[in-house]
């Protein structure tokens, strides 16, 4: 049996082994930052092509997809969509594409983007949302006074008292039950800034996943069940109001699919979007005149698809490069580090201990590290049952495990236990 | 005995106790303050809205304070101690090391525990006056790593005065800053609300270590 001490110790090497995990491999990339690939796309509706727009630390780069360069100018030709203002000050917005007149208006009317990545979807806002009057007759959005909660029932928290707001609480929660809402709600999704053309309120998930529309609309409720199917699986809504109410917004499932919500009564248009993981891919959607542009970028490259504006697949693109796991740093990392903990990740707002495991490459190291410890307690005189345990910890945890070894030095100051036995 | 050691720590310790509650209550005023001003000049919903939306961490004044007391408190509780060798002589005493230890510093990480409640139990009501209990219990799950950051760094001081050997010593700091730092890592609401215990466990591990310098400091290992 181990003496309680010797537990301590072992204690003690076991948050070294954490410490020098987290810290070791953040410094190491630190000292070896990857460069990072900026790659847009873009499809020219005059070369009924894709464009692509590389940037990196040494400038700009104006290509298509089979590598031919255009100068700044000849590039926002290919893409007036994007570029209408500039082109419309250097005079060359074409007339007509496609035989569609090219109107400016127009075009900054079917320009919408909208974005999902990781952070959103991982995210938990405070449950609070402010509900605004969607037709009170102002040219701007106005601030609620009071704020919403949906739990047992819906809950307005008038600001100034802090206090719930028991007659607006009441009507907008007997709304909810008329149309069949299961309280309490498991998600709210709604775009709550009053910078935005109008407003078209908040999509609610009930209990029994049930997506309802709540808005307010002249001091009255608006609720309604929009009939999406509670089978969806939805993990995300991004509700943006656009000027061309097309759609109410973008949904994600955890199958990794993305459906927009038209305004023809909530019907899905499911995106043909194509290796696409939610949890750890940025979703872009765009959309002009003339098509829609679905991105899927990722830590080592992106797919990109674009349809007509009936959402037919006209063209697709996909482009790889090394990610920094192909890097030298990236293959030397893989052989010095067994595993990594990070208390930080890029696709969730959160703090914990995110490990991540290397492969047998490792290995070789570690068995270095094990041969020189082994070396090192003999010359030590550690007891041979002492060294079994350092010995697997330096094999499991190779750099930090030997580290640890070296931090404990008084191994076997125990007289009951005879040396070298 | 406990009494006698208790009451021996208290004397020890009783000013700056005093000096550090005052502190924290001083920088809670400060928060007070601050928030009951943000109201006076702006209309409350604008204030909830952006608190919201930012998610503005209007107590981040008390983060560094805590680490500041849980500091503070163990300089001057061990300070003495090692300066004046005073901790050789109780060790003298006929009982064991370990339980002298465990007992000296129960009585700085009780005293700690005293202070911060004291802080937690003002933020509460603070919070509870001015903003929906979304942000209440929010703060709560905010400022839980920040009380056991301010008394992990404590329980470091500790076992890096009491180590007697300066290798280990050095050891134990470059352990304490990179350990202590994760628990002030992060920007917003509830960053450890999946997390919170994990750093709760991590401090119960790393007060365990005590136990060892005490060992090496009675055996004079160096």
């Amino acid at each position: 049996m181990l003496k309680r001490i010797n537990i301590i110790r072992i204690i003690l090497m076991l948050i070294i082994v954490l410490a020098a995990s987290i810290f070791i491999p953040d410094f190491y990339w630190k000292a070896n930052k990857h460069e990072i690939n900026r790659t847009s796309v873009y499809y020219s509706p005059i070369k009924k092509s894709f464009v692509l727009l590389k940037s990196d630390v040494r400038g700009v780069n104006y290509t298509d997809i089979k590598g031919k360069q255009f100068s700044r100018d000849e590039f926002e030709e290919l893409i007036p969509f994007v570029n209408f203002r500039q082109l419309m000050l250097m005079g060359k917005l074409p007339d007509t594409i496609d035989g569609h007149s090219i109107v400016p208006r127009e075009i900054n009317l079917n320009n919408v983007t909208l974005r999902v990545n990781p952070i959103m979807i991982n995210s938990r806002p405070l449950q609070l949302f402010p509900l605004f009057e969607s037709a009170s007759g102002r040219v701007r959005l106005e601030l609620s006074p009071d704020y919403f909660r949906i739990g047992k029932r819906m809950e307005f928290v008038t600001s100034i008292t802090n206090e719930v707001n028991e007659e607006k609480s009441q009507l907008f929660t007997s709304a909810l039950q008329k149309e069949g809402f299961s309280f309490p709600s498991k998600g709210i999704y709604g775009n709550p800034t009053t910078k935005k053309p109008f407003d078209e309120g908040y999509f609610v998930i009930d209990n029994s996943n049930k997506v309802f529309h709540i808005k307010m609309v002249k001091g009255k409720p608006f609720c309604k069940n929009t009939g999406i199917p509670s089978s969806l699986g939805i993990v995300f809504i991004s509700a943006v109001e656009f000027e061309l109410r097309e759609f109410y917004g973008l949904i994600i499932t955890d199958k990794n699919e993305a459906y927009f919500i038209s305004y023809d009564n909530y019907r899905l248009i499911q995106l043909p979007v194509k290796d696409y993981d939610h949890q750890e891919n940025t979703l872009q959607v765009r959309g002009d005149l003339l098509y829609r542009i679905l991105v899927v970028n990722k830590e080592s490259g992106f797919n990109t698809v674009v349809t007509d504006r009936n959402y037919q697949v006209v063209d697709r693109y996909s482009e790889r490069w090394p990610g920094k796991e192909s890097s030298t740093a990236g293959i030397v990392s893989a052989y010095i580090f067994p595993f990594t903990i990070a208390i930080e990740k890029d696709t969730t707002p959160f703090i914990n201990f995110y490990f991540k495991f290397s492969d047998l490459r490792c290995l070789f190291l570690s068995v270095v590290f094990l041969i020189i410890t082994v070396f090192y307690l003999r010359k030590k005189n550690v007891a041979t049952k002492k060294m079994g345990y350092f010995s697997v910890l330096v094999l499991l945890t190779g750099m930090y495990g030997f580290i640890a070894v070296l931090a404990i030095k008084d191994f076997d100051d125990d007289p009951s236990i005879p040396k070298n036995s | 005995m406990f009494k006698s050691l208790v009451f021996k720590e208290w004397l020890k310790i009783r000013w700056v106790f005093t000096g550090l509650a005052i502190l924290n209550f001083l920088v809670v005023m400060n928060i007070y303050f601050d928030l009951l001003n943000t109201f006076k000049v702006y209309s409350a919903n604008v204030v909830v809205g952006q608190f919201q939306a930012y998610e503005i961490v209007f107590y981040s004044n008390i983060e560094y304070i805590l680490l500041f007391t849980g500091l503070i408190l163990g300089v001057f509780q061990l300070f003495p101690e090692i300066n004046q060798t005073r901790l050789k002589l109780t060790f003298h005493l006929p009982v064991k090391e370990n339980k002298l230890m465990f007992q000296m510093v129960s009585v700085g990480v009780l005293l700690l525990i005293t202070i911060f409640l004291f802080d937690a139990a003002l933020l509460s009501i603070i919070c509870i006056k001015f903003l929906p209990r979304e942000f209440f219990e929010s703060m709560l799950i905010t400022t839980l790593p920040w009380y056991v950051g301010g008394i992990c760094t404590y329980i470091w001081l500790v076992t890096i005065f009491i180590e007697p050997n300066w290798v280990k010593r050095t050891i134990s700091i470059l352990v304490a800053v990179g350990i202590i730092s994760l628990f002030y890592a992060g920007d917003g609401f509830g960053k450890y609300a999946f997390s919170a215990w994990y750093f709760v466990l991590l401090t119960g591990f790393c007060s365990s270590i005590i136990f060892l310098s005490a060992y090496n400091f009675k055996r004079g290992i160096c």
